[in-house]
C-alpha cells in the first residue's frame, strides 16, 4: 500500500492548460474515483500518475518519495486501460505474466501468481485462450487480472467499464469493490458516470476544466456540494435548479422566487441566487416552501416514479416520488420542499451557507 | 420477373466472359512458358497448343553448373535484401509511426521522393557507390542496390501499419515494464506478422526478378543472379538460340515464387489491408 500526493501539479500542451493546479492527498488503502465530464482532465491526471504524460510542472509523490521523472514501470504502479489493451497474440495466461516474465521472475512464481489471480478472478478455466476468443466481460477479468499479479502498491484504473453493456457493468463493479476490500491497495479510478463514483468511492475527486471542482465523500458531494456544477454533476436524475433573489429582513432571509416572498432562515448573502433541490426532495402537495405547478408527465419506474412539472416561467423540474403518484399529465398541483434540503448557491454558482452554520 | 432473371443471367455470363478473357491474358504466357520448355529441339517452332512433355531442356539446364550457381546466389541476395529491410524498416517504422519527433513527415517524403526515381537513372551514382564500397563484382552489390527500393516501400507499410496498432497496448507494454526494444520485440513484431510477410514477399520478389543493377554490377559467371544468367544463356552457335533451355530455365525460376505466394497468399491480402480499417 501507497499513498499518493499532487501538490500543485500542471499539465500543459503547448499553449492550452489541461491541469490547472490540481493539489490531492490520497491516503494509503484509499479508493479515490476522479470523475467530470469529458475534456475535464480525468485521465490526462490518472496518465500523469502512471507516467504516461509528463508533468508540466508541480510535484507527483507516492510513498512520499518525488516520483516526476522516475519511468512508470518503476513506480511500483499498475494500471487497467479503457480498452483492457490485451496483447491479442498471447493466451491469456501469457498476459498476465507478462509483466513478471519481463521482470524475469522463476517461472514456478509466475505460474503461481498467474494461478492465483486467475482463480481470484473466475477466469481461471480460459487460460488458454487468446483475448479475441473471451466477451467483453472476461476481458475486463483478464485486465485487471494482468494488474493484479504483479501485486503492486497502486492501482490506476482508466475508465475500465465503458465498454460493458449495463448488466457487466454492474457485475464488474461489485467485482471492483470486492478486489478493493480484498487487496486493501490504494486505487485511483477514473470514470464518467456519477454512479459509479458514488457507489465505489471512499472518496470522490469531481474535476472541471482541469481543477478540482470539489473532494469529498460521496455523501458530502450529494449532500453539501461547494457549486453548482458538482450539485448537478452528481446525483441522478439531475438536481433542479430555479432563480431567485435573496435579501435580509432583520434576522431572517427572503428568497424571492417568481415574485412570491419565502421567508428563509438568515443567509449572509444578498442577490440573485440559484435554488437547487435534488428531485428526491421535493414534496408533492407539501413543504415549507411550496410553488403551483402542471403536471407535464409521469414516468413510473416500478417501485418509484419521476413526475416531470412545470413551474412558473415555463421552467421544468423532476420530482422522484415513491410508489406510484396519484397524478395525471395536465394536472395542476402543488409542489414544495423543505429548507434543510434546498441548496442555494450565489451568482459566481458557489454554495451558500446559513448564518452560523 | 422472367426479364429480370435473364437479365441476371446474362449479367453472369457477362462477369464470366471477362473473367475467362482476364484469365487468357494473365495466364497464356505462363502456359505457353511452360509448354515450350517441354518441347524439344525444333518442335518448338511448331505452333501447337499441348505440350510434349519431353524433359531434355531441364536436363540441359539443371546440368549447367553456371545456372545452378546463379540460382543460389538470387536466393542469397533475396534472402539477405529480405531479412536487412524487414530489420531495418521495422525498426524505422517503430521511430515512424511511434515516436513524436521534429521533421517526422519530410523524413517520410523524403522516403517517397527517393523510390519515385527510375533505376536506370540510379545506376551511375550507386555505381560509383558501389566501387568506392569495395563492392564491384560481389553479391553484396546487389543487395545493397536493391535496398534502395525495397526500403523505402516497407518502412512506408510497416509505419502506416505500425500507426493503426492501438497505443493503448504499447502504453500496457510500458507499464508491464518493457524497454522500447522488448515491446518491439515481444508485442509489436508478433502483431506485425502479417505485415512483415507481404512486405518482405514483394521485396524477395523484386530482389529476385531485378535485370538491370545485376547485369551492370556483376562481371562474371560465377557472381551473376538469374535473371542475368538466363539472360546470357546462349547456344552452342551465334546462329543458335536455345529457346527451349531459357524456358526450362524461366519455368525453374518462377516456381519458387509461386510456391511462396500460394504458401503466403492469407497473409499477403490482410497485411496490405490491415493498415486501412481502424481494428
Amino acid at each position: 500500500m501507497s499513498s499518493l500526493d499532487l501538490i500543485n501539479v500542471v499539465k500543459r500542451f503547448g499553449e492550452l492548460t489541461v491541469i490547472d493546479g490540481v493539489d490531492l492527498d490520497i491516503t494509503e488503502g484509499e479508493f479515490v474515483v476522479f470523475v467530470g465530464p469529458s475534456g475535464c482532465g480525468k485521465s490526462t491526471l490518472l496518465r500523469m500518475i502512471a507516467g504516461l504524460e509528463e508533468i508540466s510542472s508541480g510535484e507527483l509523490r507516492i510513498a512520499g518519495n518525488r516520483m516526476n521523472e522516475t519511468p512508470p514501470a518503476k513506480r511500483n504502479i499498475a494500471m487497467v486501460f479503457q480498452s483492457y489493451a490485451l496483447y491479442p497474440h498471447m493466451n491469456v495466461e501469457r498476459n498476465l505474466g507478462f509483466a513478471l516474465e519481463t521482470a524475469r521472475l522463476p517461472a514456478a512464481e509466475i505460474r503461481e501468481r498467474v494461478t492465483k489471480a486467475a482463480r481470484f478472478l473466475q477466469i481461471d478455466h480460459l487460460l488458454d485462450r487468446r483475448p479475441a476468443q473471451l466477451s467483453g466481460g472476461q476481458q475486463q477479468r483478464v485486465a485487471i487480472g494482468r494488474a493484479l499479479v504483479r501485486q503492486q502498491k497502486l492501482f490506476l484504473f482508466d475508465e475500465p467499464l465503458s465498454n460493458l453493456d449495463a448488466d457487466l457493468r454492474m457485475e464488474m463493479r461489485v467485482e471492483i469493490a470486492r478486489i478493493h476490500r480484498e487487496m486493501k491497495a490504494t486505487t485511483v479510478y477514473v470514470t464518467h458516470d456519477q454512479m459509479e463514483a458514488m457507489t465505489l468511492a471512499d472518496r470522490i475527486v469531481v474535476l472541471k476544466e482541469g481543477r478540482i471542482a470539489q473532494a469529498g465523500t460521496p455523501m458530502e458531494l450529494y449532500e453539501r456540494p461547494a457549486n453548482r456544477f458538482v450539485a448537478s454533476f452528481i446525483g441522478s436524475p439531475r438536481m433542479n435548479f430555479l432563480p431567485g433573489t435573496l435579501t435580509q429582513d432583520g434576522e431572517e432571509s427572503v428568497l424571492t422566487l417568481f415574485g412570491t416572498p419565502h421567508r428563509l432562515p438568515a443567509h449572509d448573502y444578498a442577490g440573485e441566487v440559484t435554488v437547487g433541490i435534488r428531485p428526491e426532495d421535493l414534496i408533492l402537495g407539501g413543504g415549507e416552501v411550496t410553488l403551483t405547478a402542471d403536471v407535464l408527465l409521469v414516468e413510473p419506474l416500478g417501485g418509484e416514479a419521476l413526475v416531470h412539472l412545470n413551474v412558473e416561467d415555463g421552467r421544468s423540474i423532476v420530482v422522484k416520488v415513491q410508489g406510484k403518484p396519484d397524478i395525471r399529465p395536465g394536472a395542476t398541483t402543488s409542489v414544495g420542499w423543505n429548507h434543510t434540503r434546498a441548496n442555494l448557491f450565489d451568482k459566481d454558482e458557489r454554495a451558500l451557507s446559513r448564518k452560523g452554520a | 420477373m422472367v426479364h429480370s432473371t435473364t437479365g441476371r443471367r446474362l449479367q453472369r455470363i457477362a462477369i464470366y466472359g471477362l473473367f475467362a478473357v482476364i484469365a487468357l491474358y494473365t495466364l497464356f504466357p505462363f502456359y505457353w512458358m511452360i509448354a515450350s520448355s517441354l518441347k524439344s529441339g525444333q518442335a518448338i517452332f511448331d505452333v501447337t497448343f499441348l505440350p510434349d512433355l519431353k524433359f531434355n531442356n531441364y536436363k540441359v539446364i539443371l546440368s549447367d553448373g553456371v545456372f545452378l550457381r546463379s540460382l543460389l546466389n538470387s536466393f542469397i541476395v533475396a534472402t539477405s535484401v529480405v531479412a536487412l529491410s524487414l530489420g531495418l524498416a521495422v525498426t524505422a517504422a517503430y521511430a515512424l509511426g511511434r515516436i513524436d519527433f521534429a521533421g517526422r513527415s519530410p523524413i517520410m517524403f523524403l522516403f517517397l521522393a527517393v523510390s519515385m526515381f527510375p533505376q536506370i537513372a540510379l545506376l551511375s551514382g550507386l555505381f560509383e557507390m558501389i566501387r568506392w564500397l569495395g563492392l564491384y563484382n560481389s553479391l553484396g552489390s546487389l543487395v545493397f542496390a536493391y535496398m534502395i527500393f525495397t526500403l523505402p516501400f516497407n518502412i512506408w507499410v510497416l509505419t502506416t501499419f505500425m500507426r493503426s496498432l492501438p497505443r493503448q497496448i504499447e502504453e500496457a507494454a510500458i507499464m508491464d515494464g518493457c524497454s522500447p526494444l522488448r515491446i518491439l520485440r515481444c508485442i509489436f513484431l508478433p502483431m506485425m506478422g502479417p505485415a512483415l510477410i507481404s512486405t518482405g514477399l514483394l521485396a524477395f520478389i523484386a530482389s529476385w526478378n531485378e535485370f538491370l543493377f545485376a547485369l551492370t554490377f556483376i562481371l562474371t559467371d560465377e557472381n551473376r543472379t538469374v535473371p542475368v544468367a538466363i539472360g546470357l544463356i546462349s547456344g552452342s552457335s551465334r546462329y543458335e538460340f536455345p529457346y527451349g533451355a531459357i524456358m526450362a530455365a524461366s519455368t525453374i525460376v518462377t516456381v519458387p515464387l509461386i510456391l511462396l505466394a500460394l504458401l503466403l497468399q492469407k497473409y499477403i491480402v490482410s497485411g496490405l489491408t490491415a493498415g486501412a480499417v481502424k481494428g
